[in-house]
């Protein structure tokens, strides 16, 4: 896999864990 | 050869680890609707996250600063400290507090931190390991480098500093000139170690004659203007800028003949002048 393709995996992979579960934590907060 | 000074710029602002200090943003808002609401063990995990989330990204930051300055030279030691590694790890570990926050059982948010944790290590990379050595140094050793070059560029830093405090626009520049050709010899030599014994007078004494220069005229024409001063100031440093300049150009030829022969005719010349 190029550098171009890893960076891209870790991209998704932050936004499914970190970004997704701070947009969660907001609706959960009854916004 | 190293990188020069320039080009860092437009990598700088894409590698500043943005998205890390964004994406908690949206807890901020999720913390305040906890306490709102009076749900207090939501609210703990949700402060400890965002905390922990933006420490990670401040490692992480400071983690490919120092990469950025690793790359820069031809001679450094791997950094000591891990930075990004371990703002990954906390990142990680954080992500896994929010997921908590919002009533995810344990697995999922063991889950959630390694992805986390490895989302950051793929797209930032992790810490340079190796020392970058010196070859080939004809017995220079890299301790020895590293100090010479750290002295010398703090006094390069020096030589800036006086030149802000400077008025003239025109002698200000001339500095400006000097401290970028020392520059220049300063990484020549860190690519090039073998030159550093050779060099030794220049870095000594002609690099400290031009700090202390800079710094007695910036001092003295801060309390008096004086035609006079400027003139003999502006004669040192044309001496200086050719003398650098002179220097620079026989390091690159790598040329055997003797350094201390221009440099020799400056000393006079500072001399004559008073300054040593």
């Amino acid at each position: 896999m190029t550098n171009a393709w890893i960076r891209a995996l870790g991209f998704l992979l932050l936004f499914g864990t970190t970004g997704l579960f701070c947009l969660r934590a907001v609706g959960a907060a009854g916004f | 050869m190293p990188e020069l000074y320039t080009g860092d710029r437009a990598r700088t602002l894409a590698s500043n680890a943005v998205w890390l200090h964004l994406l908690p943003l949206p807890l901020i808002f999720a913390a305040l609707g906890s306490l709102a609401g009076g749900r207090l063990g939501e609210l703990a995990f949700e402060v400890v996250g965002f905390a922990g989330l933006m420490a990670g990204a401040i490692l992480v930051r400071k983690g490919l600063a120092r990469e950025r300055d690793y790359n820069r030279r031809a001679v450094a030691r791997a950094p000591r400290l891990p930075r990004k590694l371990l703002g990954a790890a906390l990142y990680g570990v954080s992500t896994g507090a929010v997921a908590m926050a919002t009533g995810m059982g344990f697995g999922v948010a063991a889950v959630a931190a390694s992805g986390a944790a490895l989302g950051v290590a793929f797209v930032y990379g992790l810490d340079p390991r190796r020392d970058k050595a010196v070859q080939d140094a004809g017995g220079v050793t890299t301790a020895e480098v590293e100090e010479t070059v750290a002295t010398a560029r703090a006094k390069i830093a020096d030589i800036d500093a006086a030149a802000r405090r400077i008025g003239n626009a025109e002698l200000k520049a001339r500095l400006g000139r000097i401290a970028a050709r020392a520059r220049d010899i300063v990484l020549q030599l860190e690519s090039d170690p073998k030159d550093i014994r050779r060099a030794r007078k220049f870095l000594h004494v002609y690099l400290d004659g031009a700090r202390d220069v800079a710094a007695k005229y910036a001092a003295t024409h801060a309390r008096v203007e004086s035609g006079e001063l400027e003139g003999n100031f502006r004669r040192v440093l044309e001496g200086m800028e050719k003398t650098f300049e002179a220097q620079h150009m026989r390091l690159l030829a790598d040329d055997v003949n003797d350094l201390d022969v221009d440099l020799e005719v400056l000393r006079l010349r500072l001399k004559e002048e008073g300054v040593v």
